[in-house]
């Protein structure tokens, strides 16, 4: 199964899904202008990588600036895991934020609040 | 009537305007947008909380314009949406205001959320925030229908109106919100 990689923009995010180690990336802003249509290739690789490989997966988000509809795309992916979780497998989120950065540190505290998978909230 | 360049230099200059656009907000648009902001609120001696609320605000009202104004231009083979966004600078606060035309039947309904979000207080907003970023998207539809409760949220001020009938099809309409810069 191969990689998933998008260089980042100015308003989309930097991805780097690595089938190997069920690696999942998600770096920088996003306020694209079709939100739906750059996270649907990320729900379809993560559906493929669900019944091909069945593996571990780690998401790790280093979010600066999420517009709304780009926060709940990443919330149905993150459901996504959620149902994967659910089922047996082994999911693992690491959310990071910078010190003072009060948005984005609420954003995580909220998905670890709703979902029900192990999040992982770091300061860097 | 003839236009006056002066005229409009002496009323951005009195209403403290910051920033301004008029046009079709094309995704490469918003992006020149969105970083000439970053500019402009780097240069001065700006709080960058205060920077990052205008700047999720502008964001917003700037995709409102490009997915709900009634007047598109095609870019790309794609309807892009055409109106005015502008930030002024005031005594202890900023206003972001956005401007675009709308087809009369769709003002009840907006006019409806808005009054709803308004009326909410921090906790229910961020409930009814929840909620709607939980509610299934309508297909074909490109925005999460949670951008004004976004604004709302940021701003922690009501969601200001102003509605001017054109015609009978027709018309403009008005959002502002304002950002407290912390003493």
């Amino acid at each position: 199964m191969e990689n998933l990689t998008f260089e980042p923009t100015e308003n989309s995010l930097r991805i780097d899904f690595d089938a190997t180690k069920g690696m999942l990336e998600m770096e920088g802003t996003s306020y694209p202008e079709d939100a739906p249509e750059f996270f649907n290739p990320l729900e379809a690789w993560l559906k493929d990588y669900i019944s091909k490989i069945g593996g571990s997966v780690t998401l790790n988000l280093k979010i600066g600036y999420l517009n709304s509809s780009s926060i709940k795309c990443l919330l149905d992916f993150v459901q996504k895991l959620e149902e994967y979780h659910a089922g047996g497998g082994e999911v693992d989120i690491n959310w990071y934020y910078e010190e003072d950065d009060e948005d984005i540190q609420e954003m995580g505290e909220d998905l670890a609040e709703d979902m029900n998978l192990p999040v992982k909230l770091i300061i860097y | 009537m003839s236009y006056n360049l002066f005229d409009h230099y002496r009323v951005m200059e009195k209403q403290h305007i910051v920033l301004s656009f008029k046009g079709e907000i094309s995704n490469k648009t918003l992006v020149s947008l969105a970083e000439m902001l970053k500019k402009i609120f780097s240069r001065a001696d700006n709080r960058q909380d205060v920077t990052k609320k205008i700047f999720a605000i502008f964001v917003e009202l700037a995709q409102n314009i490009y997915l709900y104004s009634a007047k598109k231009v095609t870019v790309d083979n794609k309807g892009v949406g055409t109106g005015i966004i502008i930030i002024e600078r005031n005594e202890g606060f900023y206003r972001v205001k956005s401007g675009n035309l709308i087809m009369n039947p769709a003002i009840g309904p907006l006019l409806e959320k808005i009054n709803h979000i308004n009326q909410l207080d921090k906790i229910g907003l961020k409930k009814f925030y929840n909620k709607q970023l939980k509610t299934p998207r309508e297909p074909g539809k490109t925005g999460g229908g949670v951008g004004l409760i976004v604004i709302a949220r940021k701003s922690g001020h009501p969601i200001e109106v102003k509605v001017n009938p054109i015609d009978e099809k027709q018309t403009f309409i008005e959002l502002s919100t304002k950002i407290t810069e912390p003493k």
